[in-house]
């Protein structure tokens, strides 16, 4: 039956199915607004062949007829496992007599085997990776790599909605591939196959090498280490080099920057975590905030110092919550409230 | 009129019977007199004056004066200090004032208060080389008039500058030297004290000052002023009372005597004091100031005048008298002045002008420049002695001290048994002084546990 008696209902149905489908093959451009298809249905033995139908291009996308089956390369596709399967296959327990053409010329099968995932886009990109993966569990690994290495970084969020779900992407979601591409990228160099890295090209970026080397703090041709740090509304410039524990803070010696002895030993601790009290002279300027945060971003500073001079304390210093940016702030005033969390003289009556 | 009559004839008789009334005989107005109550300020006592008891442990001076003066310090750990001896002063070595050095330095009030005195059985001192240099200064001193024999002792504040005076006052007093000492200049100028216009010189006095600082001379230098008889005779008036002192008075006696008649008008017993011990070449002089910069600091005093003008330090007697010894116009004929600044006075051209680090500024006010002060200073020359922070060396020989004298508790002094231990325990303390500064480590000991 030719499928020109169709509804045109049903080929409006058609037509919207077939953006997403790629059972359709094009047959023709018949106009600027219309294309020709013929659905790629497996042909029963004896069964006439479809006609095409004409369906409107904003239905189906703007694809051409040579990228309208290729639209998700490189994986194979559904369809592709069933063209030459029998239509018995596909309906299941009927007699090969009992198929009717014309549903199966109705029927419509999604693109993607994820299709009733929550993000179907995601999910195939996911399977495929995992499936190299699985793959080749076998292949040993190079923790040491780094991307920062390779000069390249992992697409970020963003740029992975246009092909990972749009808005259906979640964060977990991006960290899940980003985790798998880490463990794919760890891969041993020499052994890594070609379909692994073919696949992770789609998911890299190039990074230009003054991005790259902007992290990496260095000492500068005085070997001092020069950084900044920072507490409550405080900054801190901070001068740290090889000396023999002066400590110098906008001019003024310690005793005279602050009177308390526990601001003294806040900045004395950064120096007692790595054992090096009395080796470092510092060299501070700190602005803004009141006491106590000037002495927090001047410890900050220390300890940021202390990383650039030896990087081998930075696990130290962590542990010791010296070297991550406090950032407690002032809460705020609350209405109903005489502070932040103050509550005015309760009242009986 | 009647009622006039009758009043009158009342208030007649009322007379009348005080005329024919009797005295009171002396015992009875005797017991009148005891059982009147007089009152009282006195803390120590009650209201009705009898003597006031109190709980056990109280006290009526404040916690620091208590803990500093009420000898906390015998109950110190007693340790194994060589004495501050003249001329074996060795560097970095910790020292005592015992014995009768300790006795006259307590006089001459060397220890202050929140000095941590009481935590030692002896009060302590560390030989730097500063000390040595006032050693070389006194030592030199002696046998030279003090005109030529000026030191200016300067620091930040806590580096030892009041310590260092009271090392120069064991050194004098043990090379047999009178010290006269004042510990705090503030009082000269800040209207703590009374004062009285001498119309004769035209200088005001300061009785109360003056005859604490007589007392403080008295006990501190008993055997020297013994030792020195008046050059001339003297008499002395006051509430009419005369007395005469001959030839073969002692000093002593005749300061203790003059001693409270100070308020007298016009009198010139201080200045007569001072002459004496200008005139005498038996024991070399020193004076001693701290706090010198309160000169400095604001030449105007608290205190006013009978026109409500705040009158210049230099029209008072004492401080006019430093000035002429410090400028030379007056002299010892053997001793020398030992000046303290102090970090609580502003560090104004005046006080740069007298250390040294710069030329007078015209037309500036004469609260930032003051040529009564500046002008002694550009045109004398002055010994000036910096006091430095203290070095790791040095922390390392005091803290060894403190432990032994266990100011740091035993749990603490443990675990600094180990050499690398201890060493970084030095370090610790020096950046916790704030590099070096000897009040803060005292501080950094005491206070942080």
């Amino acid at each position: 039956m030719s499928l020109n008696l169709l509804h045109k209902r049903s080929l409006a149905s058609v037509g919207l199915l077939a953006r997403s489908f790629s059972t359709l093959s094009v047959v023709r451009q018949a106009d600027e607004n219309t294309v020709e298809v013929r659905p790629l249905i497996p042909q029963a033995s004896g069964a006439p062949a479809t006609d095409a139908i004409s369906v409107l291009r904003r239905d189906i996308g703007d694809v051409s007829a040579a990228s309208a089956s290729s639209a998700l390369a490189p994986y194979p596709s559904y369809t592709s496992i069933f063209e030459n399967l029998k239509p018995a296959t596909r309906t299941r327990g009927r007699e090969n007599s009992d198929v009717d053409a014309e549903l199966e010329a109705k029927r419509v099968v999604p693109k993607l085997n994820t299709f009733y995932a929550a993000n179907p886009e995601h999910e195939h990109n996911m399977d495929g990776l995992t499936s190299l993966l699985a793959k080749h569990r076998g292949i040993p690994v190079d923790t040491s790599k780094s991307t920062k290495e390779e000069r390249f970084r992992w697409v970020t969020m963003e740029e992975y909605k246009r092909f990972g779900g749009d808005t259906r992407l979640s964060p977990k979601a991006y960290k899940e591939l980003t985790k798998v591409l880490n463990r794919l990228f760890q891969m041993d160099e020499q052994l890594m196959p070609d379909e692994v890295e073919q696949s992770l090209e789609r998911y890299k970026k190039q990074v230009s090498t003054v991005f790259m080397t902007k992290g990496t703090k260095k000492l500068d041709e005085f070997g001092r280490a020069e950084v900044l740090g920072k507490r409550k509304t405080s900054g801190a410039k901070v001068y740290l080099t090889k000396g023999d524990g002066q400590i110098i803070i906008n001019g003024k010696s310690l005793d005279e920057f602050t009177p308390r002895l526990t601001d003294r030993a806040k900045l004395l601790f950064p120096f007692r975590v790595t054992g090096s009290e009395g080796e470092y002279n510092v060299f501070a300027v700190v602005t803004g905030g009141g006491p106590s945060g000037q002495i927090g971003a001047v410890a900050h500073g220390i300890a940021r110092g202390l990383v650039v001079h030896n990087p081998l304390f930075t696990q130290r210093l962590l542990k010791a919550g010296v070297l991550v940016r406090d950032r407690r702030r002032a809460e705020r005033k609350k209405p109903g409230k005489l502070g932040a969390r103050k509550s005015p003289t309760w009242v009986k009556r | 009129m009647l009622r006039a009559q009758i009043t009158r004839n009342v208030s007649l008789l009322h007379a009348r019977a005080f005329q024919t009334a009797t005295p009171l005989s002396k015992g009875a107005a005797k017991v009148v007199a005891t059982k009147k109550r007089k009152q009282t300020f006195n803390p120590s006592k009650g209201k009705s004056g009898e003597k006031a008891t109190r709980a056990a442990g109280s006290s009526v001076k404040g916690f620091v004066h208590e803990v500093s003066f009420t000898g906390y310090n015998k109950g110190a750990e007693n340790i194994a200090i060589a004495a501050l001896g003249a001329g074996a002063l060795q560097k970095g070595t910790v020292c005592a004032f015992e014995g009768a050095t300790r006795r006259d330095l307590a006089h001459f009030g060397s220890f202050h208060k929140l000095q941590y005195h009481e935590l030692f059985k002896n009060p302590i001192s560390l030989v730097r080389d500063e000390t040595l240099q006032v050693d070389a200064y006194v030592q030199k001193a002696v046998t030279s008039p003090s005109s030529e024999n000026v030191l200016l002792v300067s620091g930040k504040g806590g580096a030892g500058k009041t310590s260092l005076l009271a090392q120069a006052h064991a050194l004098a007093l043990q090379r047999a030297a009178i010290v006269l000492p004042i510990n705090n200049a503030d009082s000269l100028v800040d209207g703590s004290n009374d004062f009285l216009l001498n119309t004769e010189t035209g200088r005001y006095q300061q009785p109360m000052f003056v005859k604490n600082f007589l007392h403080k001379i008295l006990c501190g230098n008993k055997a020297a002023l013994q030792a020195l008889k008046l050059s001339q005779e003297y008499v002395s008036h006051y509430k009419g009372k005369q007395t005469k002192y001959d030839a073969q008075t002692s000093l002593y006696d005749y300061i203790k005597s003059v001693r409270t008649s100070l308020d007298t008008k016009n009198n010139a017993y201080f200045a007569t004091i001072i002459a004496e011990l200008a005139k005498q070449d038996q024991f070399p002089v020193f004076f001693t100031v701290d706090k010198f910069s309160t000169f400095t600091h604001n030449p105007y005093t608290q205190y006013r005048n009978t026109e409500n003008a705040p009158i210049h330090f230099s029209d008072f007697e004492l401080p006019a008298l430093l000035l002429d010894f410090v400028s030379g116009a007056q002299s010892f004929k053997r001793g020398g002045v030992i000046l303290a600044t102090s970090d609580v006075h502003k560090r104004n051209d005046t006080f740069r002008v007298m250390l040294g680090e710069m030329q007078p500024r015209p037309y500036v006010s004469v609260e930032e420049y003051d040529p009564t002060v500046g002008q002694v200073f550009l045109q004398k020359k002055v010994q000036r002695l910096a006091v430095a922070p203290l070095d790791l060396a040095e922390i390392r020989a005091l803290t060894q001290t403190f432990i032994a004298a266990k100011v740091i508790p035993e749990k603490e002094a443990e675990k600094l048994e180990d050499e690398e231990a201890f060493a970084s325990y030095v370090k610790q303390k020096y950046v916790l002084s704030g590099n070096g500064n000897f009040r803060e480590l005292l501080k950094s000991v005491v206070l942080f546990y």
